[in-house]
């Protein structure tokens, strides 16, 4: 890449680490018909919209997905709406006894975005709230076809399908008449996703990461970077809109760098979403060079240490190496082949100078040297 | 039960066919949907079941369903029930209403017996029972259509705590045989022939209590 060419990793990693609260924009844009366009015009129709967020312990969102909806949930909330949380826990499925870790530590986190504006309900204990009358109601909305198919093969494709599937929908149209929903936001295609009164914000399924190299006890942080540098490269933008979303104006640069370097844009959206969530650029960029150091097999205690001393070039700390004689270093300076691996965009320069302890300089394919100021 | 008796019926025509293994000593019940009044074509279930049981059969009118399907009030319901009380009087028979039963052992979590039940019964199952005119306008019904199902099962559930079989009529047994899948008490059941119209029904009824005019019969009614 010419230095010349607009670097997304400057807008990237200069974007406000906690994005604008611009609703209207915001929201507007992710809405789904019939809101769509139209979002303030109905916003302003109740103040504070009510949002449903339905949790089930057998379909549990993915680690990116968690993050979406945290996110999604916490523009919501710091807009001044309410969030309502309806848990379907394994009480609901009769097995009292089962717990989920990941789906308790998703909920506290959800409730610790704010106590007074988001509820979290039981489905469980909701159900005791909606009569068979009312449940009666919601099917007759449905089309049964539309729900199980028709025509040939339909029996066969159904055959593993519970009813439990149909009466759900019923019941969690039921619930968010009774709760006075506006907005509900789904995870992956919904069913029902057109209603009068109701807004229906889907958020794309965003596979779970492959390939996660992490050893036992990666943390939080870690697991996030891994999970997005592993998404698959047509899921990239809906995380960046769904995570990230601050203007339009990105997402051309953000298709441009994902054609011309995939793996690089992932690790800097990566990079973005741990300092969104865990502390700031500093943690992002240590996330990315620990995940970095994982990739490559090596801790940074691997890496060949190079003494960079005050006043040195970059060019006359490697050079003090001997691993290359000066003219190849000259050359390889000149095609670009000298790189910071916490920001590998961006070639750098022989009289560089700005290195701090730790920093993992890349020469050509060969050579990673782990600089000590 | 002794097998003659069964094997009388079937070779009388009293009995269509049996679905499930028949208890040797039945305990039956009939499942009535209160939809309307008390109709002429629950004698031929009456009679079989006295005739089998050898006392008056328990009957379950599942009050719940129909008034959620005809979007009835409970008041308005209760017209109806009192109809059914007094016709469990006159036949002699105890009575349940399913409203009743619910209550009593669900309280106020009647959908969570009902989600369930609606987890063990499979979507193509469901598709074998609807009846055969449902089927053809198949793309036209709501899905609350799965209610139907649903709540007779629940219903049946409850009976399997009272009673070991029930007398059904030609068009139930496809429920009958779902419930056997579901259930872990399943209830056989006892087939009534097709009855076309009530001149059927009146000689049907004139035809057991001539074959058994030993068994308890139903008390007096205007159509027996």
């Amino acid at each position: 890449m010419k230095n010349s060419e607009p670097r997304l990793q400057d807008k990237l990693y200069s974007l406000q680490v906690q994005p604008p609260l611009q609703s209207a924009h915001y929201f507007g844009r992710l809405f789904s018909e019939p809101w769509g366009d139209n979002w303030q015009k109905h916003s302003k129709r109740r103040r504070p919209l009510r949002i449903i967020y339905e949790l089930d312990v057998l379909a549990l969102p993915t680690l990116l997905e968690r993050y979406s909806i945290r996110h999604i949930l916490r523009q919501f909330v710091d807009s001044g709406h309410k969030v309502d949380i309806v848990v379907y826990d394994h009480i609901w499925y009769g097995n009292a006894d089962l717990t989920s870790a990941i789906m308790d530590t998703f909920v506290a986190s959800l409730q610790a975005i704010s106590s007074s504006n988001i509820t979290v309900h039981a489905a469980s204990d909701l159900r005791k709230t909606i009569d068979v009358d009312t449940l009666y109601a919601s099917l007759e909305m449905f089309l049964l076809k539309d729900m199980i198919g028709s025509g040939k093969g339909m029996e066969k494709k159904n055959s593993s399908r519970s009813m439990q599937d149909i009466l759900r929908q019923g019941f969690s149209l039921a619930l968010w008449q009774q709760l006075k929903a506006d907005v509900v936001l789904t995870c992956g295609p919904a069913f029902f996703k057109s209603h009068a009164d109701i807004a229906f914000l889907e958020i794309p399924r965003l596979s779970e990461a492959q390939g996660v190299n992490s050893t036992q006890g990666a943390t939080e942080s870690q697991l996030l970077f891994e999970a997005v540098v592993n998404i698959p490269d047509q899921d990239l933008t809906d995380v960046y809109c769904y995570m990230v979303v601050t203007d339009d104006a990105h997402h051309g640069d953000l298709a441009a760098m994902l054609t011309a370097q995939p793996l690089e844009t992932k690790k800097q959206l990566a990079t973005v979403l741990a300092a969104m969530h865990f502390g700031g650029l500093e943690e992002g960029i240590k996330v990315r060079q620990a995940f970095e150091a994982v990739i490559a097999g090596q801790s940074l205690d691997d890496y060949l240490p190079v003494a960079f001393l005050p006043g040195m070039t970059l060019f006359d700390a490697l050079a003090s190496t001997d691993l290359y004689s000066r003219s190849e270093l000259r050359r390889l300076f000149a095609g670009g082949a000298v790189r910071n691996i916490a920001d590998p965009t961006l070639p750098l320069q022989p009289d560089h100078r700005d290195i701090k302890h730790n920093d993992v300089i890349r020469i050509g394919k060969k050579y990673r040297l782990r600089m000590c100021v | 039960m002794a097998q003659t008796l069964q094997a009388h019926l079937l070779q009388q025509g009293l009995v269509s066919h049996t679905v499930g293994a028949v208890p040797k000593q039945p305990k039956l019940a009939i499942v009535i949907w209160a939809k309307h009044p008390p109709r002429l074509d629950n004698a031929p279930l009456i009679t079989l079941a006295t005739i089998i049981g050898n006392q008056k059969p328990t009957i379950y009118v599942d009050d719940t369903a129909a008034r959620v399907f005809c979007g009835r009030t409970v008041q308005e319901q209760e017209f109806f029930n009192n109809q059914y009380r007094a016709y469990g009087q006159q036949h002699g028979c105890p009575m349940f209403f399913s409203s009743e039963l619910y209550a009593q052992y669900f309280g106020d979590d009647v959908l969570g017996a009902l989600f369930e039940l609606a987890a063990r019964t499979s979507v193509s199952r469901f598709m074998r029972c609807l009846p055969e005119k449902k089927t053809t306008i198949f793309d036209t019904l709501p899905s609350s259509e799965t209610m139907n199902m649903l709540l007779e099962l629940l219903l049946f559930e409850q009976v399997s705590r009272g009673c070991n079989a029930l007398v059904v009529r030609h068009f139930t047994q496809g429920i009958v045989l779902s419930h056997q899948k579901v259930s872990a008490k399943p209830l056989p059941a006892f087939v009534v022939p097709k009855l076309e119209d009530d001149a059927a029904i009146y000689g049907y009824v004139a035809k057991a209590r001539k074959l058994y005019p030993d068994a308890v019969h139903p008390a007096n009614t205007t159509v027996l």
